[in-house]
């Protein structure tokens, strides 16, 4: 199992098999043996330390106790093709709101269990802090590392960037953006956290040639503009330096 | 040291290891009383390496202690502590992969997180002096290589 992490897939962590008002951070009960041993160690990132790999129910739980699932590319790419076959160019949405859907429920997991390892509430915490703590567990389970722009957050809007995107680097050149679920995970995810509505759009992709993903989140009316540039052949260059002199469309 | 001895039970697994394969353990346990020496003395250091580190850090960035909270000057306290003791765990049984992997890829986020790089930097920069201090030269060849995997990914140096 853990070579097969490492040859490039990854694990859906199941935050939803638990009730979030149930994780306990240091629980005497949990199945994950360092996290019995050691409930307040901090880093417990690399593969060996967030994963306890259960041989009695042949279950693995990472260090938030959500189950995982080790999935290959060859998976990933037959949930994308599969879902085009189904609903066709629809795909793209169906998997964003997957994703949004995901994030928003993550947001509430999140704020869990980061209140009961850090003994402290996120809105106390530096919020680039808090970003970090929520992204280094999927970055164990293979999603990606992330890079995150809070610099223009006071005019509404923000750029994620994350590089080796499990999705754009299994389906490789194909020429479009294919981090739908990305997009929608960090809209719903944020939207949680700052109880706004906020949406996110893919500017930049590794599937498009690119060296990494480019992700621009924030008020729908950015994300609109964005869109439109973006339709209309503008390269993430274009839109970022367009929003950073303050040029959208209004509503 | 791990990963080698996890390697070498892969790659010699259904015959015999070769003379060369078993080098890496002769010369751990050449070292072996040094390293637990070493670490023994860094133990027994550790809170004044920190604190001198402290005085280091605040005298290069006196406005930025100036306006941090008492917490988060706790943090960096033990922060520095933590890097003391990991960096000598590293050292003790030879093995940086676990260093690099567990410890430091996530720290460098936070760093960069908590806007503390440059003090960072000074910390891991004057770290070497303020343990010479306190090892023999012989016993400082045994922890510069944490050192310097410790400055290369929590540094821009």
């Amino acid at each position: 199992m853990v070579a097969s992490a490492h040859l490039g897939s990854l694990t859906f962590g199941d935050a939803s098999s638990q009730s979030v008002g149930n994780t306990s951070v240091g629980n005497p009960m949990t199945k994950h043996t360092l996290k019995r041993r050691f409930p307040n160690r901090f880093n417990h990132y690399n593969l060996d330390n967030f994963f306890s790999f259960n041989s009695d129910d042949g279950s693995i739980t990472d260090w938030n106790e959500g189950r995982n699932v080790l999935v290959t590319e060859d998976f990933i790419v037959g949930l994308i093709e599969g879902l085009e076959e189904e609903v066709g160019s629809a795909s793209g949405v169906v998997m964003y709101n997957i994703g949004e859907e995901w994030g928003k429920r993550d947001a509430k997991f999140f704020q869990n269990w980061f209140e009961k390892e850090y003994r402290r509430e996120i809105r106390t915490s530096s919020l680039t802090f808090a970003l970090e703590a929520w992204w280094w567990p999927f970055t164990t389970q293979g999603w990606g590392n992330w890079d995150i722009d809070l610099s223009e957050q006071k005019n509404g809007f923000m750029f994620i960037n994350i590089f080796d995107s499990a999705v754009a680097r299994t389906l490789g050149d194909v020429g479009k953006p294919v981090c739908h679920l990305y997009a929608g995970m960090f809209a719903g995810f944020f939207t949680g956290l700052v109880k706004k509505n906020l949406s996110c759009i893919e500017i930049q992709c590794y599937a498009m040639g690119e060296t990494y993903c480019k992700f621009l989140l924030g008020k729908q009316d950015r994300i609109d503009a964005a869109s439109f540039w973006h339709t209309e052949g503008a390269t993430a260059r274009d839109i970022e330096k367009r929003l950073r002199h303050g040029e959208f469309v209004g509503r | 040291m791990l990963k080698q001895l996890n390697r070498l039970s892969i790659d010699a697994d259904g015959r015999y290891a070769t003379a060369s394969e078993l080098q890496f353990l002769k010369n751990y346990l050449q070292t072996v009383d040094q390293r637990i020496q070493t670490y023994e003395k860094l133990r027994d250091s550790a809170d004044a390496i920190a604190n001198q580190l402290d005085t280091h850090v605040r005298a290069a960035e006196p406005e930025f202690f100036s306006t941090a909270s008492k917490e988060y000057l706790d943090f960096c306290l033990r922060d520095r502590k933590t890097a003391v003791r990991c960096s000598a765990a590293a050292m003790l049984i030879d093995d940086l992969d676990n260093l690099r992997n567990g410890v430091l890829c996530w720290v460098r986020t936070i760093v960069n997180a908590v806007g503390y790089g440059k003090a960072a930097k000074v910390s891991h920069k004057v770290m070497p002096d303020v343990m010479g201090q306190y090892l023999t030269p012989d016993e400082m060849k045994l922890i510069t290589p944490a050192l310097a995997l410790n400055r290369s990914i929590l540094t821009d140096d």
